[in-house]
Parts: C-alpha cells; sequence; structure tokens
C-alpha cells in the first residue's frame, strides 16, 4: 500500500555534475514495493491542509530487501526541479516521499529469457531487480543486460554486474561506454546500445522478453523498431515518463 | 503561530469531551443494541482533521487504509463511504475487463443468502447478475454447505455471503467448494470485523472482504467502509470503480502520480488526453472524507478492548439464557471459530406459546433494544419481489428467521449491570409466560 513519510538525506553519491545517488533514510517504516515500481520525492514541506507539494518520480534504485534500508534514488539534472534538488539539497536534509507506484514489474520475467536494455540512469528500476537475483534461482532461464552510458563514471552498478557474472551461470551482460572505456573496473565496450544488435542477438533465444529503460527517445525508437520486427507488444516493457 | 492555537484547541476539545460525554450523566436505563463508544482521542481527531480543512481523503485516510491493512494481514485496504459502498464496489470489480475472461458477465449466478442485509443481494441484481439463494443453519446463521454444492450451475461465478452477525461460515468447506468450481468468494465481512477462524482474521479467505464502520458495527467512523484484497488486479479495479470509473490513481488534489498524464493514447480518446479524466471503468464516488478516517484511525487503537468486551457480554447473555433454550435456539459458533459477535441472536423454537413479536414487545417496554435478523427472507421484500433468482430449496430456514429471530446487543457499551438488568426482563417474560401455560 502507499504511504507519505519523510525521509532524511543520508548520503548523496556523486558521479558527475549532472548525475547523483541520493541515499534516502525513511523517519517511519517505509511500505515494502516491488523491483521496477518509482516513488515521488517533495523538497518542500507536506502541509495536509494544503495537499501534496510539487514533486517528481523518480525510479527506486535500491532492493526492497536491503538491509540498510535506505530508499535508493539516481537523479539526473534535466530540468527545473532537479536543478532544485541539486542545488537545494544536503546530507541531512528532509525531504517528502510517496510510494510504491508502477507497472513495470519483472513477474513475467520469472519464465521467459530476459533482456534488459538501461540507457544512462534508466539502470536505475533494474537496480533492485538484479541485486534480488543473487544467490537464487540457478534455473531460471537466460538475463542479459544491455546498458549503455555516456563515460565510465556513469557505471554505476560495476561491483554487482561483476558479483552476477560470477555467481549467476544465466547472467550476462554488455556494456557500452560511448566515449571511451579506459578504466575497464569492469568489462566495457566503447559505443552505444544498438537496438538492431540486441534483436539479432535475441533471436538466439527462445520468447524473450523485452524490459526497456532510459530516455524517452530511445525507448520510443528502440521499442517501434522490436514492434516492427514482429516482437509482440505484451513482450516489451517499458519504463516511461514524459 | 496557528500551531499554537491548534493545540489549544485540541486540549480544549478534550476538556470539552470530559464536560459535555463523561460528566453529563447518560441514559442507562435503555438498553441499546448497538452504539458508538469512544473517548477524547476520537473527538481529538475529528477536530485535527476539520482543522486541515483537507475535505476528501488526506493524511488520516491513508494512516487509517495502512493500519487497517496492517492489522487485518491483507495487501490493500480501501477506504469507502459505507458497508454497503464497499460490497457495491466488491461486486461491481469482478465484472471488471481487467479479469480477462474471468470477469463477470450479465447473467452469471451470485450464491448468497436471503436471510440477511440487502446491501449483500442488491450489487448482485445491480450489476445485472443473478442471486443464487441458499439457506441457512438454524444458530449459527451460515450457509449450508450441502444446499452451497447444489446451487453451483454451469452459470455460477462468485459466492458473495455474511458471516452473519460476525459468526464466519464454515471457512474450509466454502473455500474447497470455491476452488474446486472456480468461483470467486467475497466475504461480507460487515459484522464480523474481529471474528477468527482457525486462528486467522475473517476478511483473510475471500477475494475480497467488505466491512462497515456505521456506529452498529465493531468500530465506527459515523458513516464507512472498506474494501480489502491481496490481488493487484482486483485492487486497481476496486480503487477505479470507488473513483469515478477513472484510470488514473492520483489521490485527490495531485496530479500526474503516473508520470504520464498527457503521454498515451486511451481508447478512442486523442493521444495525450489527460489521464486525469480518462475512465476505463463504468464506476461511481465512493469515497469517504479525512474526518470519517480521523475517527477510524482512534477506534481501530481500541478495536481489541471492543472485541473482547463484545465476547464477554455475549457469554453472559449465553450463560444466563441457557436455562431457556427449550423455547430459544441460541447461538453457537461455527466450528473452529472465535466470533466477535456483533449481537445475540434467539430464535423462537415452534413449541414456545409465544411469538417473537410479544417477546420483542416485552424487551421494548422494558426499554430492552431488539432487532430482527435484517431483511428476513429478502425474496419476500417489495424491493426484491420481482428480481430475477434462483433457489434450491424452499428456504424454510430463511423463513423461520423473518418469522422468529430476533438479536439483543452485546456491544461494548453495555455494561454487566445492563445485561443483569436484561436478563432479570427474560426471567420476568418467561414467569409470565410459564404462568399463562399452567
Amino acid at each position: 500500500m502507499q504511504k507519505r513519510f519523510k525521509a532524511k538525506i543520508d548520503k548523496i553519491i556523486k558521479y558527475t555534475d549532472e548525475v547523483r545517488l541520493f541515499k534516502l533514510k525513511p523517519l517511519s517504516p517505509p511500505p515494502s514495493f516491488k523491483p521496477g515500481q518509482f516513488l515521488h520525492l517533495a523538497i518542500d514541506d507536506y502541509d495536509p491542509s494544503f495537499g501534496w507539494p510539487e514533486s517528481r518520480v523518480f525510479s527506486i534504485a535500491s532492493s526492497p530487501f536491503e538491509t540498510d534500508e535506505t530508499i535508493d534514488i539516481i537523479v539526473s539534472k534535466k530540468g527545473y526541479f532537479t536543478n532544485r534538488m541539486m542545488s537545494e539539497l544536503s546530507e541531512g536534509n528532509i525531504v517528502w516521499i510517496k510510494m510504491p507506484f508502477g507497472d513495470f514489474d519483472f513477474n513475467k520475467s520469472r519464465e521467459r529469457n530476459t533482456i534488459l536494455i538501461a540507457g544512462g540512469t534508466g539502470i536505475s528500476p533494474f537496480i533492485p531487480f538484479l541485486k534480488s537475483l543473487s544467490g537464487i534461482d540457478l534455473n531460471r532461464k537466460k538475463i542479459i543486460l544491455f546498458y549503455g552510458v555516456r563515460n565510465e563514471k556513469l557505471i554505476i552498478i560495476d561491483k554487482l554486474l561483476k558479483e552476477l557474472d560470477l555467481s549467476l551461470k544465466n547472467f550476462e551482460f554488455k556494456l557500452f561506454v560511448e566515449k571511451n572505456c579506459i578504466l575497464k573496473r569492469v568489462i566495457c565496450e566503447k559505443g552505444i546500445l544498438n537496438i538492431e544488435k540486441i534483436h539479432r542477438y535475441s533471436m538466439s533465444l527462445e520468447l524473450p522478453i523485452f524490459y526497456i529503460s532510459g530516455p524517452p527517445v530511445m525507448i520510443h525508437n528502440f521499442k517501434n523498431f522490436l514492434l516492427d520486427k514482429g516482437i509482440q507488444k505484451e513482450d516489451i516493457i517499458i519504463d516511461e515518463w514524459e | 503561530m496557528h500551531e499554537k492555537i491548534r493545540k489549544e484547541i485540541l486540549n480544549l476539545t478534550k476538556e470539552y469531551y470530559y464536560k459535555k460525554f463523561i460528566n453529563t450523566k447518560p441514559d442507562t436505563k435503555r438498553v441499546k443494541y448497538a452504539g458508538r463508544v469512544f473517548d477524547e482521542k476520537e473527538l481529538i481527531n475529528l477536530v485535527d482533521a476539520a482543522l486541515d480543512f483537507w475535505l476528501t481523503e488526506g493524511r488520516f485516510t491513508e494512516e487509517f487504509e495502512n493500519n487497517f491493512a496492517h492489522y487485518l494481514g491483507v495487501k490493500s485496504a480501501i477506504l469507502v463511504n459505507s458497508g454497503s459502498s464497499a460490497n457495491l464496489i466488491a461486486m461491481t470489480s469482478l465484472t471488471s475487463h481487467l479479469l480477462g475472461e474471468k470477469k463477470l458477465e450479465k447473467g452469471d449466478e451470485v450464491i448468497t443468502a436471503a436471510a440477511g442485509f440487502p446491501t449483500t443481494v442488491a450489487p448482485i441484481v445491480q450489476n445485472n447478475l443473478i442471486p443464487v439463494f441458499i439457506d441457512l443453519e438454524l444458530g449459527t446463521y451460515n450457509v449450508k454447505i450441502e444446499e452451497l454444492k447444489k446451487a453451483i450451475g454451469p452459470k455460477t461465478k462468485a459466492i458473495f455471503i455474511a458471516h452473519t452477525l460476525g459468526n464466519p461460515w464454515n471457512i474450509d468447506e466454502v473455500i474447497r467448494i470455491a476452488r474446486e468450481n472456480n468461483l470467486f468468494i467475497i466475504e461480507d465481512n460487515c459484522d464480523a470485523l474481529g471474528s477468527m477462524y482457525k486462528n486467522k482474521l475473517t476478511g483473510n479467505f475471500g477475494d475480497i472482504a467488505t466491512f462497515s464502520f456505521y456506529p452498529a458495527h465493531h468500530i465506527t467512523m459515523g458513516e464507512g467502509g472498506c474494501v480489502v484484497t491481496n490481488d493487484e488486479i482486483l485492487e486497481r479495479a476496486l480503487r477505479s470503480i470507488r473513483d469515478w470509473g477513472r484510470d488514473c490513481y492520483c489521490k485527490p488534489g495531485e496530479s500526474n502520480t503516473c508520470g504520464v498524464r498527457f503521454s498515451k493514447k486511451y481508447g478512442n480518446l486523442p493521444l495525450g488526453y489527460d489521464h486525469k479524466y480518462v475512465y476505463s471503468h463504468i464506476g461511481y464516488n465512493l469515497k469517504a472524507t479525512d474526518l470519517q478516517a480521523a475517527i477510524g484511525v482512534e477506534q481501530l487503537k481500541k478495536l481489541p478492548s471492543f472485541i473482547k468486551k463484545r465476547k464477554e457480554n455475549f457469554n453472559l447473555l449465553y450463560n444466563g439464557l441457557l436455562r431457556y433454550k427449550d423455547v430459544f435456539i441460541l447461538p453457537k459458533a461455527t466450528e473452529n471459530a472465535e466470533p466477535a459477535w456483533f449481537a445475540f441472536p434467539i430464535t423462537i423454537r415452534d413449541n414456545a406459546k409465544f411469538t417473537r413479536n410479544e417477546i420483542v414487545k416485552f424487551l421494548d417496554k422494558s426499554h430492552i433494544e431488539t432487532r430482527n435478523l435484517f431483511g428476513g427472507n429478502l425474496t419476500k421484500q417489495p424491493a426484491f419481489l420481482n428480481i430475477e433468482y434462483r433457489t434450491v430449496s424452499d428456504l424454510k430456514n430463511t423463513d423461520i428467521i423473518m418469522n422468529n429471530t430476533f438479536f439483543i446487543g452485546v456491544y461494548p457499551g453495555i455494561d454487566s449491570n445492563q445485561i443483569e438488568y436484561v436478563l432479570s426482563k427474560f426471567e420476568e417474560f418467561m414467569d409470565v409466560y410459564n404462568a399463562k401455560k399452567v
């Protein structure tokens, strides 16, 4: 069930000037949520007499089963609100959250070959799902992550990818870095996400299901490409925002 | 500054409560069958909600829904403005397109009881479905399992029955039959909040359960009700039907909760039509206000003590009336059940030489409130004379209930002195009756 509650900004991790991870510590017990769901964050105080203040949606980037109990979001500076977040919010500040919402869930992936396509901060909804894979269900079908970022600083989940690569025989990832791939914290290649190549790869899998998360233009183009190639509409699940 | 004034107002509210409701001598002479039981906290919460002046659902609604779901151990609780509204959206949700082929359609049948409250049956009729009435057992006032089995036909799709007066039906059997026949189950739990079956609260067994918070019930908001479910698809349908039938799930006063308010295409509407005004169900507006929810938040905290008192009162009455079991059918808990009794039902046996009206009139003159078991036999009510329905028996017990059953109160506002008074009046009536017999 959804709930509104205050949260303290426990930590802010700066990846670049435009991208930060906010770790939020709820000040009252938060509701449970499923991987793929999102929350609303409000910077201003919530006064019940005047209704919910302005807020924005963010995919929840932490696992519902994690023990440190922070709720994580990845914020990319894009417009007025995210600019406010970057300039006004510091560790220790209080914000208001309402959550969870959304249907971008991974139920269908349980029995299907799964292709995850993440562009930039679009990796967020996949993070709790990927974390839930650790150590379970080795007979699961294949899961492949195609993850594209602009530069290496934006590879947020390199440790998790390495862990999963070592521990799960059915997990594979392909990481693309637009600018270059020098540091090699994790195996990556120079380039961008290419839906044609992804689709060609998927043809070796039986009845794959596609999850796409990232910039709206990317989602729109990738989805249309797959539909044109005969992939069923219900087998393409997108995490889209205005 | 306004926070300081708010605090003063709430403190004065507390003072008002003690002066108005405690220091004023109550009318203990009349033994009501039901009523509100509250202290200063409900009044304070109500005033607190009023001072928000957030007139529709708000923080108290959210708090109540979360706490109620937690109490029952269910995933979702949806507040509505009455138990009848809860029943209406519960039944209607089973006709939702979201259920695909499983949805109920015009002419499908729903098994229910004729001896009960009209707004358990009305939603069946209102959704163009056919009620199939089954008879009840006397004493437990719950489903005759053999009749339930016989009632199932090719068009039967659901069971929608109340736990009569707080006594759970034989849940194991009903669930087994329902699952074997792919039937949905709606538990009408309006009179049974806090009742248990095999150590699990009722409201947890069906696909959907409904609750009422009218003042006669276990907790009150004045007017209020709730629907609960563990099924996400049903939850979506329930909320939509409650909220004008809309697809949007924003809370009142909020926008773009979904994040795609102007981006999608629905039906034959133009692309980007405001999601706030997209309607995916034929619905109503059956929301409650935050004022009601504020009362409910405090009432829910008192529920364990209310249940305890109801059971105590029930036991005192039962032990006191046991000596009249040759003329009264006394209530009996279903096996494996622990009812949080709504009331104390009594059915006058055939061999009694007095009628229900005679004893009820006597009790009424003695200032003891009684009630019939709601609609009696609903097929005989004026509103239901011309509805299409099916039965598998002559509803013999339903007619007995209609003619011979009444109930008296066990609500927590009745104290032991009043129970003693009630028993003394039964004794007085029986002395008169016995004297007449001789």
